[in-house]
């Protein structure tokens, strides 16, 4: 990595580190290996150039559907996930070696995910969305801990388009359940005096918008986060310019890969989790 | 880092929704039919054993009601025919006592009526005897009907005992 020369702006808090001559630093070193980008970097300085395009005009918006490095780790993860779908033997009431693993998967979603927390009928309506939503983010994620590919996850745009699949399916399907006016209404909680309707229901559409912008937040600042503590950790070795930080930053290293395996797994389920508690409060309003 | 790509929102669309199609048409569908095809044969086959553990108990319960019913039958039937058994045993020996009694009594009266005549014969016959001799003893001296007095006077004042 050409970039991973300098350090200046960590020189600042650390009296240690000696002055720096190129203008790079660290934290940009850091930002650009979560950012997303137009190559794919592999070892051995190869980068692979991805097709970039014009962006395209529509209604004002300039939308860039150039495939950058992120898309090219959302392919990989649906293919890998193609694959291990693969496995599923079609016409088997008993899975068999790995289909038996997504079989536990599917049942686990959709029993202590899906059905717990929308009820029996429309837990098992959703949870195609739910595994799919469970497993992609997951893999997605897992990649991030697995050497030439990056963490698309860790990109707010990635996880926003998610979050709003799930605000969307919130809002159509609570429509479709109770009707377009039956759906506000129920927005507003039971008890509440008639002349506090506007304010409860402008309170309720904050929340309901806020609810998804912190599932959006909660995924791509976890993701970021362990990048960036795990980089860091790297990086000090770079920082002290000695081998001697190197136990430090492959112990620690070690330590927080471990802790990031088990945040991609918590962060897949708890994402999974509440789009499945959003989407089932949406469609059973009384509950 | 913290403003939205249009261009990475859709492909994130794109590649999403095109996964859940693929993922649902290939795997999922047929996972999860399966599943609760499985599921439903597992509670059918549970509710099957249920229903037929409670047809077998009552089964059960109903041969062993039908089992006590038969033993307290038999056991009624039994003590019928003992005391049916019982009681001709005792109406036989009784009458089979009596007919024994009657016999004994009858021979008893046989044997005195055949004795009684065998005395009266042989008394008749001694007496002939006795006048047989007499007579020629005596060679007509008394007619015969004095003759026949002085005997018969003299058997009666015989003792008693004689008799029997």
């Amino acid at each position: 990595m050409t970039e991973v020369t300098t350090h200046a702006a960590v020189s600042d808090s650390l009296a240690a580190a000696p002055a720096a001559a190129e203008p790079e630093n660290i934290g940009q070193w850091i930002i650009g290996h979560i950012s997303n980008s137009d190559e794919w970097h592999l070892p051995f300085g190869i980068h692979i150039h991805l097709p970039q395009f014009e962006p395209i005009q529509i209604g004002g918006y300039s939308i860039d559907l150039s495939i950058t490095n992120h898309v090219v780790m959302l392919w990989i993860a649906a293919i890998i996930l193609f694959f291990m779908f693969r496995t599923v033997k079609k016409n088997k009431k008993v899975q068999s070696g790995f289909g038996m693993f997504l079989e536990m998967i599917v049942v686990f979603v959709r029993d202590e995910i899906a059905i717990s927390n929308m009820g029996e009928k429309q837990g098992k309506k959703f949870t195609p969305l739910l595994v799919t939503f469970f497993m992609f983010v997951w893999v997605a994620n897992l990649m991030g801990l697995v050497p030439l590919f990056s963490t698309s996850t860790a990109n707010i745009s990635v996880t926003a388009s998610l979050a709003i699949i799930t605000f969307l399916s919130t809002q159509i399907f609570g429509i479709k359940e109770n009707g377009l006016i039956g759906y506000y209404k129920g927005l507003v909680p039971h008890g509440v005096p008639v002349y506090l309707w506007p304010l409860m229901f402008v309170v309720e559409v904050v929340g309901l918008i806020a609810k998804h912008v912190a599932l959006m937040i909660r995924l791509f600042a976890n993701m970021t986060a362990g990048h960036i503590v795990l980089f860091a950790l790297i990086g000090l070795v770079v920082v002290f310019k000695t081998y001697f930080a190197s136990p430090i930053s492959i112990g620690f290293g070690l330590f927080v890969f471990f802790l990031e395996l088990l945040v991609a797994t918590i962060q897949a389920y708890i994402f999974t989790l509440l789009s499945a508690l959003f989407i089932g409060m949406s469609v059973n309003p009384d509950h | 880092m913290l403003e939205l790509n249009p261009g990475m929102m859709a492909w994130t669309w794109i590649t999403f929704f095109l996964l859940l199609v693929i993922l649902y048409r290939t795997a999922l569908k047929p996972l999860l039919s399966s599943l609760t095809d499985r599921e439903e044969g597992i509670r059918n086959d549970i509710d099957e054993a249920k229903k037929q553990r409670d047809e077998a108990e009552e089964l059960l319960s109903k041969h062993k009601r039908m089992i006590a019913e038969a033993d307290a039958q038999a056991q009624d039937v039994l003590r019928e025919a003992q005391d049916i058994a019982q009681k001709t045993r005792t109406e036989i020996l009784e009458k089979a006592r009596e007919d024994a009694a009657r016999e004994v009594e009858k021979a008893r009266q046989e044997i005195e009526k055949q004795r009684d005549d065998a005395i009266k014969s042989l008394r008749a016959e001694v007496v002939d005897l006795a006048i047989g001799a007499t007579e020629k003893i005596l060679a007509q001296a008394i007619d015969k009907e004095t003759n026949k007095k002085v005997v018969d006077d003299y058997i009666s004042s015989m003792p008693k005992s004689l008799k029997n």
